[in-house]
């Protein structure tokens, strides 16, 4: 009975405790968060500094006045989106937009509604016409269908998702335990696929770059 | 100049030719050993921001995706130069990412600066943005040891002294043969002059040079042809009127004997009860002013 007493006292000091202490770790929780999302923003905006792309990628081949356009595709609790400040910010002497994008599946049934065409042709459009393409989110959920869309297609493709690089992704971040930094998995067939060229500076990075041999 | 006044005209001339080239060599050794160490300070400058240029495009990608490994292997390359000791990489916020430190040789990094760079006593440091696109990721600190300019610097102070010495001995060659050729027509007038003085008129310049002291020679040679007609002519004038002043004298004796002929044919005349035959009454004295009771 005193046992139960003693645990019931304890019980009620961390129930107490709780609303205190958790907002803290918390907190500290969204911070990082929001830090991580940063940083991954600026990766994204360096990344596709040390991109190059084919001519055929910018619908201008001798002025850079086409936009980069960097598409943000899946879920995005801590606003990575948000983060990539497009403001002022010139990449290649090109200014940059940043497009958020939703999926659309493909049109089911026989014949598809005409209004869910229409929606999956804009989406495919937008999603073709990216110059960088952000996967977020910790599945990978479309990014097969969407890997069908964009193939062959001159569009670097980073990802959070597990396995992202052994998927026919190019950039998957990686989160390192020891260190608290993003690493790069880089997919370079996937790369040269899509007539992509990734600077060797960017490769050099031998503690943070570890490049996967096959596209699987 | 009064400490001059009582030096000889040819230690003047030497003694100008000495000042002025001294003059115009420390000036030209001056402005050459200014203008080598400027030079030099330039290139050292220039080097190290080339080095800083190509360490900071190599270390972008490390920086941007924060591998300070990388960023150091990138500095590493200052190893080949053994007067940098010292070079750290700041990322944005001011904030050292990498470092580069020459073996036992401990730095501490300054603050940032936006300057490109100073000269700080014994050494240089240099300051150089760290872009991608147009946008600055960080910055490169280099600092390079300035022993090697300094013993330069004393080598070419020693080699200017040298020259320096070297070109004065050689013009005070040349002046002495100057001055030579310049003060001895000078010597050569000051003793003709002298002669000429001392009653000489045959004295001559023998100088047939065609600048200011040949025509000053040739001047004072026709000066002296002058002087010496002068001269003749005047113991001519002094000969002529010593002749006419004889004459006159001899003239004048026997105009008086006449008179006393005349006088003494008066007398006998008178002594002989005749009348004197000359009016001698010109040779009497002139009837006094005032009477004073003079008689002839």
């Amino acid at each position: 009975m005193r046992t139960m007493s003693h645990s019931i006292k304890v019980l009620a000091v961390a129930v107490l405790v709780w609303p205190f202490g958790l907002p803290g770790v918390g907190a500290q929780t969204k911070i990082d968060a929001r830090v991580a999302q940063k940083v991954k923003a600026g990766y994204l905006a360096h990344i596709a500094r040390f991109t190059t792309w084919p001519k055929s990628a910018f619908k201008d081949t001798k002025t850079s006045k086409a936009p980069l356009v960097v598409g943000v595709i899946g879920p995005d609790p801590h606003g990575v989106a948000k983060a990539f400040q497009t403001t002022k910010l010139k990449i290649q002497g090109r200014t940059v937009v940043l497009r958020r994008l939703n999926f659309v599946p493909a049109p089911k049934g026989k014949p598809p509604n005409p209004a869910n065409v229409v929606a999956r042709n804009n989406f495919r459009t937008q999603l073709q016409s990216c110059h960088v393409l952000f996967v977020t989110g910790t599945k990978q959920g479309n990014w097969p269908a969407l890997r069908a869309l964009i193939a062959g297609r001159p569009i670097i493709t980073v990802g959070e998702p597990a396995g992202f690089a052994n998927s026919g992704g190019m950039i998957e971040f990686v989160l390192n335990h020891r260190t608290g930094k993003y690493d790069m998995h880089i997919n370079l067939d996937a790369v040269k696929q899509a007539d992509l060229k990734i600077s060797s500076d960017l490769l050099r990075l031998k503690d943070r770059v570890k490049i996967v041999k096959k596209a699987k | 100049m009064k400490w001059s006044e009582g030096l000889r005209f040819h230690t003047r001339v030497t003694v100008l030719t000495m000042a002025t080239a001294m003059v115009a060599l420390v000036l030209v050794t001056t402005s050459f050993v200014a203008y080598d160490v400027v030079s030099l300070r330039r290139l050292i400058v220039d080097r190290l921001a080339t080095d800083a240029e190509q360490i900071g495009t190599f270390s972008v990608a490390a920086i941007v995706f924060d591998s300070p490994t990388e960023a150091e292997t990138a500095l590493a390359v200052l190893e080949h130069q053994p007067m940098v000791t010292a070079a750290c990489i700041y990322v944005e916020d001011g904030t050292v990412f990498a470092t580069y430190t020459k073996a036992a040789v401990p730095q501490s990094f300054p603050e940032i600066e936006e300057l490109s760079h100073r000269f700080v006593g014994d050494h240089v440091e240099i300051f150089s943005a760290i872009r991608s696109d147009d946008q600055r990721v960080g910055t490169i600190y280099i600092r390079r040891e300035l022993t090697d300019v300094d013993e330069h610097v004393y080598r070419v102070i020693g080699l200017a002294v040298a020259v320096l010495l070297a070109s004065l001995a050689i013009t005070m060659l040349i002046a002495a043969r100057f001055q030579r050729h310049l003060t001895r027509p000078i010597e050569q007038l000051s003793q003709t002059i002298e002669a000429v003085g001392a009653g000489d008129l045959e004295a001559k310049v023998s100088i047939t040079r065609r600048d200011e002291i040949g025509q000053l020679a040739e001047t004072f040679n026709k000066m002296t042809d002058r002087l010496k007609q002068t001269t003749v002519s005047r113991d001519d004038l002094a000969h002529l009127n010593e002749e006419l002043a004889q004459f006159n004298r001899m003239a004048v004796g026997r105009e008086n004997r006449m008179i006393e002929l005349k006088r003494e044919v008066n007398s006998l005349a008178e002594a002989a009860g005749q009348s004197p035959p000359y009016d001698l009454s010109f040779t009497e004295e002139p009837a006094q002013v005032g009477g004073d009771g003079h008689d002839g």
